[in-house]
């Protein structure tokens, strides 16, 4: 087992730069996320460390082997690198039983005879598939054919486990086990982990660390309790959690504290101080389960109670999400109570209010 | 504990062996067409050691009568071809894929069939029933005092290029169909037009660069045709393009290397000129299909009692064009003489296969036949496969480069490629050990066949998912080793095929192979022109039965591989 190191990792394709310059670390034993929507780079930066694609420049690392470096025209073959990789849609060999799927890679690195079997046993015991063994790849569930996939990888104790959106082909209740027993696998093995995925809560449920990407760039690199809590810009925000953003002009109210003025004239009152230097104008991102919805008039201990409009209700069991507008700016809110159409208080506490200074150019990683 | 790979700098082996297929590739389509090219500039033999770059050779070619008359022979045959295998196999396959007419599968193979079969089989078929001596002749020259038809004119000679040539057209046109959505059609219906005014204002129109295509294709298939020229021109004392080059090369002692490789290379140029504007109007085919990737099968419009009259219509087509030749041909190899003026009972005998097995000509042509065919088309496979994987399964630069080198041969007919393997070994240095060999022959005809064999194949090494390898790579695997055990095993049933094919097609092989073969190496294509050409007719006829023979029981068993086959063929 050994730590992963990128440094200004960098892949172009055509005018496209897909991947730009960027760097992390992932620590031995440690699972780390690459998040972000499609055409992000993640998958990009995950085939460069596998060696099925050649970046343009920058280094690969794992434990004392460089796998790439592009100014000294480094790139280990994708068969030397001793990596692991599951893939989205598992590429289990279809013409191989199970058993030989997960023998092949010994048989490539001349494990033979009884030694072979104990380890391919071994392999399949772990993901609890042994009683499997004689069956075809389509013989076998989604689910049974990605754990197949993940003992073929786990065969040979790659140094390095790298994981391609592997649940995103399972049904939502199979996805939910699948990423505990992932989890709890991956714990066991103490085995150094890369994992890319668009789905949020997956990467909140089973990273160490999460790097949230976007257009080609690692935007916040954090704890999932940091990128949720405190999210470096809007775009992360709402990727993560589907935060609302509200716009306004920055004001302050006659006790000094910092608030944000609506195009409706309303006010907003924070008690967060947004980072980086100031801008003309404020975003402020709010989760959809942290607004707060009455009829009647609010509390009189209630802050930020903002006069609202409720355009849409959809009932989705275990509650209701609204499309509520304030001013001209449309946010969702999710309330298990039901109100009626039309004219509503909004709360927006003001611990939940994460302002951001509007700029041009996203913020940098940190 | 698995061992960790070991940490010195490992060698990638993969871009070599990608550069080494490239290489053998570009040799293998290169080497002829250069030497032709070469020898058709210079003033004398390549062997000789005094020679001089000159344009001579064209203008001795344009100046040559014989040259002039047998480009106009050629002209007249192909265009004539053209006409009526387009007709054929246009009509034959709109109304096998549109129409309810009973047996359509049946007949669509029936239809079909004839590619599998030499065209000079075909042709000594015809030319034993419809010939100047032929039964069916000789019968109509008994009732009406004289035969209504002339076979061994430039138009009868077209007529015959263009029914050997329309399984091909049909062939194309067929999976073109296929394509269409059917959709169209079933509107057509609902807005009023009748069955026959939607094949025409629906089907054809949208048909057409099928039909442009298979124009140039059978032009070309005309051009570069050598059976039906030899079987009813030459006792005509017509001369074709083909025959010019064939008398030029093995007529004189000395042949005229120049002019050879002048006539040569303007046959092989105005080929690639026709093959090349088929690609580019193939290339703009994908606007005219329609909804691509819909399964469902179009369901065949309704024409009341016509079908039994078009059913007729293929049955009588398929008898006069296929069955009764073959059946002739057989029937011609076990009896003395063949003519409706003597009962073919009486003559009956088994003597032509005797001779068969007695005449070591025979015996070593069939030998060599099948081993040429079983061992060349594994070569061809394995090739094949490799330039596949290449052009496929690789990050290899000139991918794209090779691919167009594996499709070039489309644009290279059989005896120029004859001609240019011929001069490549008896003037490369070191080659000439290959001289007459089977081994030159295989090299030849693989060369040619390399388009089919990569029209077989590359489908199925397309439909598997790039991660398949992509995993076995990553999992330890050397990108030939992941060739080897992953990908090939999974397009086995499509390598089978491509073998099967790739046999077929080097057993009914004769055109590139008169220039190769040498005494003691005869195939059997190549003993049937020569026995042809000396007028024992029995010999001929039992040696067509046997590959006759052997090509249903292969095309039965290739049959079972399905449906990506006949897609690949591409005529003779």
């Amino acid at each position: 087992m050994a730590e992963l190191v990128v440094r200004g990792l960098t892949r172009n394709y055509g005018n496209v730069r897909a991947v730009d310059d960027i760097s992390f670390e992932v620590r031995d034993g440690e699972l780390v996320t690459l998040l972000g929507p499609s055409g992000c780079g993640k998958s990009t930066t995950l085939f460069s460390i596998a060696g099925l694609d050649r970046p343009d420049s920058g280094t690969i690392r794992v434990g004392s082997i460089t796998f790439f470096d592009g100014a000294r025209g480094i790139h280990l073959p994708p068969e030397h690198r001793n990596c692991g990789l599951v893939f989205q849609s598992y590429a289990l060999w279809p013409h191989m039983t199970v058993r030989d799927n997960v023998a092949f890679p010994l048989k490539l690195r001349k494990v033979t005879g009884a030694k072979a079997r104990d380890k391919a046993e071994w392999a399949l015991c772990l993901v609890e598939m042994e009683s499997y063994g004689s069956r075809y790849p389509h013989e076998l569930s989604g689910g049974q054919q990605q754990r197949v996939a993940l003992a073929r990888t786990l065969v040979y104790e790659p140094h390095l486990l790298l994981l391609d959106e592997p649940l995103s082909n399972l049904d939502a209740k199979l996805r939910l086990r699948a990423r505990g027993w992932l989890r709890e696998l991956q714990t066991r093995l103490k085995i150094t982990t890369l994992y890319v995925t668009h789905d949020q809560e997956e990467a909140l449920a089973l990273s160490d660390r999460i790097a949230v990407m976007s257009a080609g760039k690692i935007v916040q690199l954090g704890t999932p309790r940091e990128i949720y809590l405190a999210p470096a810009t809007p775009f992360i925000a709402d990727f993560v959690g589907h935060s609302n953003i509200l716009l306004g002009t920055p004001m302050h109210d006659a006790s000094g504290a910092l608030g944000v003025r609506l195009a409706d004239a309303q006010v907003l009152t924070l008690d967060a101080q947004p980072a980086g230097p100031a801008g003309a104008r404020l975003q402020v991102a709010i989760r959809p389960e942290h607004i707060g919805l009455s009829a009647g008039r609010g509390g009189d201990g209630a802050q930020n109670v903002l006069r609202a409009r409720i355009i849409q209700r959809d009932f989705l069991g275990t509650r209701f999400e609204y499309l509520i507008s304030i001013g001209d700016a449309l946010l969702r809110v999710t309330r298990t109570e039901e109100l009626a159409v039309g004219e509503v208080l909004a709360e927006l506490p003001k611990r939940h209010c994460m302002p951001f200074w509007e700029h041009e150019k996203q913020a940098s990683p940190n | 504990m698995v061992a960790a790979r070991p940490e010195r700098m490992p060698v990638d082996r993969a871009p070599a062996i990608q550069w080494a297929v490239f290489v053998f590739t570009l040799l293998l389509v290169a080497a002829p067409i250069v030497v032709i090219a070469l020898q058709s500039v210079q003033s004398a033999p390549l062997y000789e050691p005094t020679r001089t770059f000159t344009f001579d050779s064209y203008f001795k070619l344009v100046s040559n009568l014989e040259f002039r008359e047998a480009l106009l022979n050629s002209l007249g045959l192909a265009s004539m071809a053209t006409v009526v295998a387009t007709t054929v196999g246009v009509c034959s396959a709109i109304a096998i894929a549109r129409f309810d007419i009973p047996g359509r599968a049946w007949l669509e193979g029936a239809m079909l069939g004839p590619i599998y079969i030499s065209q000079l089989v075909l042709a000594l078929g015809w030319y034993v029933l419809y010939g100047p001596a032929g039964y069916v002749s000789l019968v109509f020259q008994q009732w009406l005092g004289e035969v209504p038809w002339n076979l061994t004119s430039i138009p009868g000679m077209g007529v015959l290029g263009g029914l050997a040539m329309a399984p091909a057209v049909m062939l194309f046109c067929t999976s073109s169909l296929s394509l269409m959505d059917a959709s169209l059609e079933d509107a057509a219906r609902s807005t009023g037009a009748s069955p026959l005014r939607v094949v025409r204002s629906i089907t054809l129109p949208l048909l057409r660069p099928a039909i442009v295509y298979s124009v140039l294709l059978t032009f070309v298939g005309g051009l570069e045709m050598l059976s039906i020229p030899l079987v009813f021109g030459w006792p005509a004392n017509l001369e074709f393009f083909t025959t010019f080059l064939l008398r030029e090369s093995m007529g004189q002692s000395e042949p005229d290397y120049g002019l050879l490789g002048a006539a040569a290379l303007a046959l092989l140029v105005a080929v690639a000129i026709l093959v090349l504007i088929q690609q580019k109007l193939l290339a703009k085919r994908q606007r005219f299909i329609t909804v691509r990737g819909k399964s469902q099968r179009p369901k065949p419009i309704e024409i009341g009692r016509w079908r039994w009259v078009v059913f007729s219509a293929f049955i009588l087509y398929l008898t006069f064009t296929v069955v009764l030749p073959m059946m002739a041909l057989t029937l011609r190899s076990f009896v003395q003489y063949l003519t409706p003026l003597l009962s073919p009972w009486q003559y009956l005998t088994l003597g032509f296969y005797r001779t068969l097995l007695e005449q070591d000509l025979y015996m070593r042509s069939i030998g060599n036949s099948l081993v040429l065919s079983t061992i060349g088309a594994a070569f061809a496979t394995a090739l094949i496969a490799l330039i596949t994987a290449v052009i496929q399964r690789s990050d290899f630069r000139f991918a794209k480069q090779l691919e167009m080198l594996t499709l070039f041969p489309r644009a290279v007919p059989g005896m120029v490629a004859g001609i240019g393997f011929l001069w490549v070994v008896l003037w490369v240095p070191g080659l000439g050990m290959l001289h007459g060999t089977l081994a030159i022959m295989i090299i030849c005809f693989t060369m040619r066949d390399l388009p089919t064999a990569y029209a077989a194949v590359a489908p199925s090494f397309l439909q598997i998912g790039k991660e398949i390898d992509q995993s076995a790579r990553v999992a330890g695997a050397s990108w030939l080793r992941a060739c080897l055990s992953i990908i090939a095993p999974i397009a086995k049933p499509a390598l089978i095929a491509c073998y099967l094919l790739v046999f077929l097609s080097f057993f009914k092989e004769y055109a590139s192979a008169v220039f190769l073969y040498a005494p003691g190496n005869e195939i059997i294509g190549t003993t049937m022109l020569n026995v042809w050409a000396k007028g024992e007719v029995g010999p001929v006829a039992a040696l067509s039965v046997i590959q006759l023979a052997l090509t249903l029981v292969l095309v039965a068993i290739l049959a079972r591989f399905g449906r990506v086959l006949p897609r690949a063929v591409d005529g003779d």
